[in-house]
């Protein structure tokens, strides 16, 4: 076999690949005696046709079953022959099958970019103290009682104060018009609502809207004009005058609980305070870990992939901007920001995910790489308890799972992603760790 | 209509005539009912450009054929022309 190997930029790689006629003729002969055997012509029983006529009658068929057992055979052969690191075969064509039975093809590869693998044992990283400090205590602490907050409507005689919770109805208008009327994309909620909650501070609502609303007593109605800010999200809407009707129906402060063992036992049935304390110190301390561990990990990503300059298969990176950029919408929307919103910033969305997207899969490459020089592998043990794991996210049984991710040629994206996160686990525990200065977090 | 290719209509592609043609060196064709044997070893030598030594023929009556229907038919008549070449003349067969 004659393979003469062409790279082209972007991770192309291209394979010349011409077969010898021994080879050529032993698979033909192997395909056509296959025909022969089976093959059913008028005149003949099966079996029975001569070689010449079955090659006749069926060259076409012949020529294709050839073509299909040679060719991806051939090229797993040139492939592992010049040693490629191939992630996918893109394409095969300018098959020529001469007379003598001489084969040529050209094979287009994507292969893994080309890098110098730089040093990555021994990294020294900063790592955040995992230390538990009695403040951050006390804060989760306080966490938990704002949490379980009661509100209570005011005992004494007075109008609402800035701070307080008011709970109103209110009707909201332009020039007479309700402002959704006037501004579809505006929204029902700005032209009126019952039962609303607001809290009292100055940019609540709309800037002023609070503020014009102090002093007010419960059963009070008052009405006044708002100017909508010149940056409202909503295009036209900004410097408009909105007037509002606000009913004010209740006033109601916030209660904190005390924090007592009364309140522990609510929070965690049965406990003590000072129990509820040494539960909040653990959460806080494997929060920690976790995180300093995240970010250990983080920060030597960062450091080696500082050191590599490669190419990327623009194919990868576009399907894996897309994935992000499909994830970063369907964020957006659950935080429920307007599609328009969206639109606007596509530009920088976009590059942002682009950019993800190649640090993502140049981490994938280098981590691939480091596997491949470490001798890293993924066993059936680690490969089965993973496939555990998804079935019991997806609610599966493991086999139905497996020919399930089969179909979906799915099985090599696993085995990848337990090898990077064994590879990147072999890194962390072959980096040393440095504390990091207390104000500046860790390398991200 | 004493063409070569009016009196050749085809070659048997047969078990038989395939069998015939390796041990023999005779070759099966399917002619012309009335084509006489001198003619048929004429249409051979323009055809192929083989020497024919000798011409055997044997005549078939079409099949009856009957569909569902009462409507009767009948295949054609044919004639076979068994077809030794000389020594070391040999037709392609398929």
């Amino acid at each position: 076999m004659n393979v003469v190997v062409e790279n082209l930029p972007n991770c192309i790689t291209t394979l010349r690949i011409e077969l010898e006629p021994e080879k050529v003729n032993k698979a033909w002969e192997a395909v056509t005696a296959d025909y022969t055997r089976y093959a059913k012509l008028p005149g003949y029983r099966p079996g029975k046709a001569p070689k010449a006529v079955i090659e006749k009658k069926f060259k076409k068929q012949i020529r294709e079953e050839l073509e299909k057992k040679l060719l991806s055979d051939s090229c797993r052969e040139a492939i592992s022959e010049k040693k490629l690191r191939v992630l996918s075969l893109a394409q095969i064509d300018d098959v020529e099958l001469a007379d003598d039975k001489t084969m040529k093809f050209t094979a287009t590869l994507v292969t893994h970019p080309d890098f110098e693998l730089p040093t990555y044992k021994g990294l020294t990283v900063e790592m955040k103290s995992t230390d538990v400090t009695e403040a951050e205590i006390d804060e989760s602490l306080e966490n938990l009682r704002e949490q379980a907050a009661d509100f209570t409507n005011i005992t004494e005689e007075r109008g609402a104060a800035m701070d307080d919770y008011v709970v109103v109805d209110y009707t909201g208008t332009i020039e007479g018009k309700p402002v959704h009327e006037a501004f579809p994309k505006a929204g029902k909620p700005l032209s009126g609502n019952e039962d609303f909650w607001i809290r009292m501070t100055p940019e609540a609502f709309f800037p002023g809207y609070a503020a014009a609303l102090v002093g007010a007593k419960p059963g009070e109605t008052r009405t006044f004009v708002i100017d909508v800010p010149e940056e409202f999200p909503v295009a036209g809407m900004g410097g408009q005058k909105i007037q509002y009707v606000v009913k004010l129906k209740e006033i109601k402060m916030k209660v904190l609980p005390m924090l007592d063992d009364a309140f522990a036992d609510t929070v965690a049935k049965g406990k003590t305070l000072a129990e509820l304390r040494t539960m909040a110190r653990e959460e806080l301390a494997r929060q920690k870990k976790t995180d300093a561990e995240a970010s250990k990990r983080s920060a030597i990503m960062t450091q080696i992939l500082e050191k590599v300059e490669c190419e990327l298969p623009v194919d990868m990176v576009r399907t894996q901007t897309r994935r992000i950029l499909a994830d970063i919408v369907r964020e957006n929307q659950e935080r429920g920001i307007d599609d328009e919103v969206l639109k606007e910033n596509e530009q920088q969305i976009l590059g942002k995910a682009s950019e993800g997207a190649r640090e993502q899969l140049k981490g994938t490459f280098v981590l691939l790489r480091i596997a491949e020089a470490e001798g890293i592998q993924v066993t059936k043990l680690e490969f089965s308890h993973r496939i555990n794991q998804l079935s019991q996210r997806y609610q599966m049984k493991p086999a139905k799972l497996l020919k399930e991710l089969e179909k979906r040629n799915a099985i090599d994206q696993i085995t990848e992603e337990i090898l990077t996160a064994k590879t990147l686990e072999f890194l962390a525990s072959n980096a040393t760790v440095a504390d990091a200065p207390v104000e500046t977090p860790a390398a991200e | 209509m004493n063409e070569p290719y009016d009196i050749i209509t085809t070659i048997r592609l047969t078990e038989k005539a395939t069998i015939l043609a390796e041990k023999d060196n005779k070759y099966v064709f399917q002619v012309r009912p009335h084509a006489t044997k001198t003619q048929i070893r004429r249409a051979i030598e323009t055809l192929y450009k083989k020497t024919v030594v000798s011409v055997n023929t044997a005549n078939y009556a079409g099949k009856k054929k009957r569909e569902r229907t009462a409507a009767f038919g009948q295949q054609a008549d044919w004639k076979k022309a068994i077809v030794t070449l000389k020594k070391g003349d040999k037709i392609e067969l398929a």
